[in-house]
């Protein structure tokens, strides 16, 4: 337990949502960028299609999303087999912290995928091109060339990503319940203490969250002017 | 087997490459000659490899590049490309740049020789942002040659260049075109690369293979699209006699011929390629003693064609040909016909 202004505390849902924001980020960096590179270079009329379902999560109420994915985890489900077939003991994973990052990625993989894409299609063609002739395979292309030159891409994808999960809250609620310990992150926290009436506790912890998301976007924009890249 | 057999189709939105046949020797400097829009630098692209849309066959010397579902990557094809902005990867330095090309290369290369060759090994630690126009490109050469291409692609090298700038690449593509054993294909609208580059011609116009001439054929014909913007014009094969002759002017003496011809200093001894521009060729009956013209060559009139404006006369210097456009007035006044000795005059100011 913490002491804050003399209010007591109970830190775990701050562990909780930093490690889930965190995964989170990690894994759509790493699915973010296969898929915005190829986004940000297909000519195919299907383009259209998947941006719009890549934006789909902006518009969609979270309880939708978060709807649709407990469905279709549920422990009778395919999903649920599926893992049991792999060696899982119950298949189960909602209301559980896999659960809650596979919805977190979900919902803010528009936040990661978006600035990536716009950074790709900052790359001219023609520096792809020469990679190529001086016949660079894909990972030197995209180490070498691509990743210097989208560095703010980067940035700004994995902090959107992790703000955004660290403040969604419908999703969280569906997918993830509210088990103390596991799976109760802090917007829903929050919530909690406002409904039990504990309105020193919600202020508290709502304090750290305004901190911390206004502290966040600062240093994005701080950093985004100092890897300011040059091109030409 | 040295040649590079094509056969492509390629179709866009608003625009279809389509060459069912053709066959180019895989030595000396082929030009792509055509306006924009003409498919040239598509065509270029079809044979680096970087436009996985075109079908049909391509084959360099006895390496297939592309038949039917095979398709050999831009990686694998061995090909060294120019772009027209150099593409020089902006977040490196220029041995940065250098270096990520001669790290891929089969062969090894000393870096910093092609840097000098370059003209550019004073120029290593910089970044790329802090270089010229000029020294973008000579850096995209060198890291093309550093790659140790079998082919080497130039895609309107100096067209983003200043006229100055241009002067200075021009000769320096020369040299590199004499010394290196490496066949290049160099796409360009522009007549005077052509003339001084080009071993033969392939014109394009609207996705299609207008002709293929050898550049002496290209030139000896008036209708020549060579000269569609700029006018007729002839180039004298010639030997750097006196490279520095005095008052900023070289000596040359045209192939097949006794005469010298004098033009502001070239750049390099040896072999040169003289551009000499129809409407830069005066002609008169006997030699001027008393003018500042400085080139006076005894020629034969070999043919003569009157348009609207103006005539076009085809002459003999040795072996070689040489156009003079004159205006109606002074072909009447002169009573020039074909078979007579004449003496062309040439500013050598206009030879730059």
């Amino acid at each position: 337990m913490w002491y804050i202004f003399g209010v007591e505390i109970d830190p775990s849902p701050i562990w909780t949502t930093l490690a889930v924001a965190f995964t989170t980020t990690l894994v759509l960096l790493i699915i973010g960028i296969p898929m915005a590179w190829k986004l940000a270079r297909t000519q195919s009329r299907w383009k259209v299609f998947f941006e719009a379902l890549v934006a789909l999560p902006l518009v969609l109420p979270p309880t939708v999303l978060g709807f649709y994915l407990l469905i279709s985890m549920n422990p009778n489900g395919m999903v649920a087999d599926f893992l049991r077939f792999l060696g899982h003991p119950d298949g189960q994973l909602t209301f559980t912290f896999v659960g809650l990052v596979i919805g977190s990625v979900f919902y803010s993989l528009p936040f990661a995928v978006q600035p990536l894409m716009r950074a790709f299609e900052q790359v001219p063609q023609s520096l792809v091109d020469a990679a190529k002739t001086m016949r660079a395979n894909t990972l030197s292309l995209f180490w070498q060339v691509v990743m210097p030159l989208s560095r703010r891409g980067f940035l700004t994808a994995a902090t959107l990503a992790f703000a955004h999960t660290v403040g969604e809250f419908g999703v969280v609620l569906m997918v993830g319940g509210n088990i103390p310990h596991e799976t109760r992150m802090v917007s829903i926290a929050i919530f909690d203490h406002v409904e039990t009436l504990e309105y020193a506790q919600a202020h508290v912890l709502s304090v750290i969250m305004l901190i911390f998301s206004f502290s966040v976007l600062l240093v994005v924009y701080g950093l985004n002017r100092k890897f300011e890249v040059k091109i030409g | 087997m040295n040649q590079l057999s094509i056969q492509t189709k390629l179709v866009r939105d608003n625009f279809t490459l389509e060459i069912p046949e053709l066959t180019l020797p895989t030595t000396g400097v082929t030009a792509l000659f055509g306006r924009s829009g003409s498919g040239k630098s598509t065509l270029l692209r079809v044979l680096a490899g970087l436009e996985n849309k075109a079908v049909g066959r391509i084959q360099f010397n006895d390496q297939v590049w592309q038949d039917g579902k095979e398709f050999m990557p831009a990686q694998a094809r061995g090909v060294g490309v120019v772009f027209q902005d150099g593409a020089l990867f902006p977040h490196m330095t220029v041995r940065q740049n250098l270096q990520f090309a001669l790290a891929r290369a089969p062969r090894s290369q000393d870096l910093v020789e092609v840097a000098r060759r370059c003209r550019i090994d004073h120029k290593l630690g910089a970044p790329v942002p802090t270089l010229s126009g000029g020294e973008k490109q000579r850096v995209a050469i060198a890291r093309a040659l550093l790659s140790s291409p079998e082919l080497l692609l130039l895609d309107e090298p100096l067209s983003a260049l200043d006229t100055a700038t241009k002067k200075e690449i021009l000769p320096f593509l020369e040299e590199l075109k004499d010394s290196l054993n490496l066949p290049m294909i160099y796409v360009t609208h522009a007549p005077a690369e052509v003339e001084r580059l080009a071993d033969r011609v392939v014109f394009l116009q609207q996705g299609r293979v207008d002709k293929v001439e050898t550049l002496a054929e290209a030139l000896s014909r008036a209708d020549s699209p060579l000269f569609a913007d700029e006018g007729a014009s002839s180039v004298l094969l010639a030997q750097v006699e006196t490279l520095q002759a005095g008052d900023g002017l070289s000596c040359l003496c045209p192939s097949g011929s006794q005469c010298q011809l004098w033009l502001p200093e070239v750049a390099h001894a040896g072999n040169y390629r003289v551009r000499i521009m129809a409407k830069d060729v005066g002609l008169s009956l006997s030699p001027p003693q008393d003018s500042s013209l400085l080139n006076v060559l005894k020629v034969t009139i070999e043919r003569i064609e009157v348009n609207e404006q103006s005539a076009l006369l085809t002459l003999r210097l040795g072996g070689q040909t040489l156009f003079a456009q004159i205006s109606l007035r002074s072909l009447r006044q002169l009573r020039l016909s074909a078979g007579m000795q004449v003496y062309a005059l040439i500013k050598a100011m206009a030879l730059v």
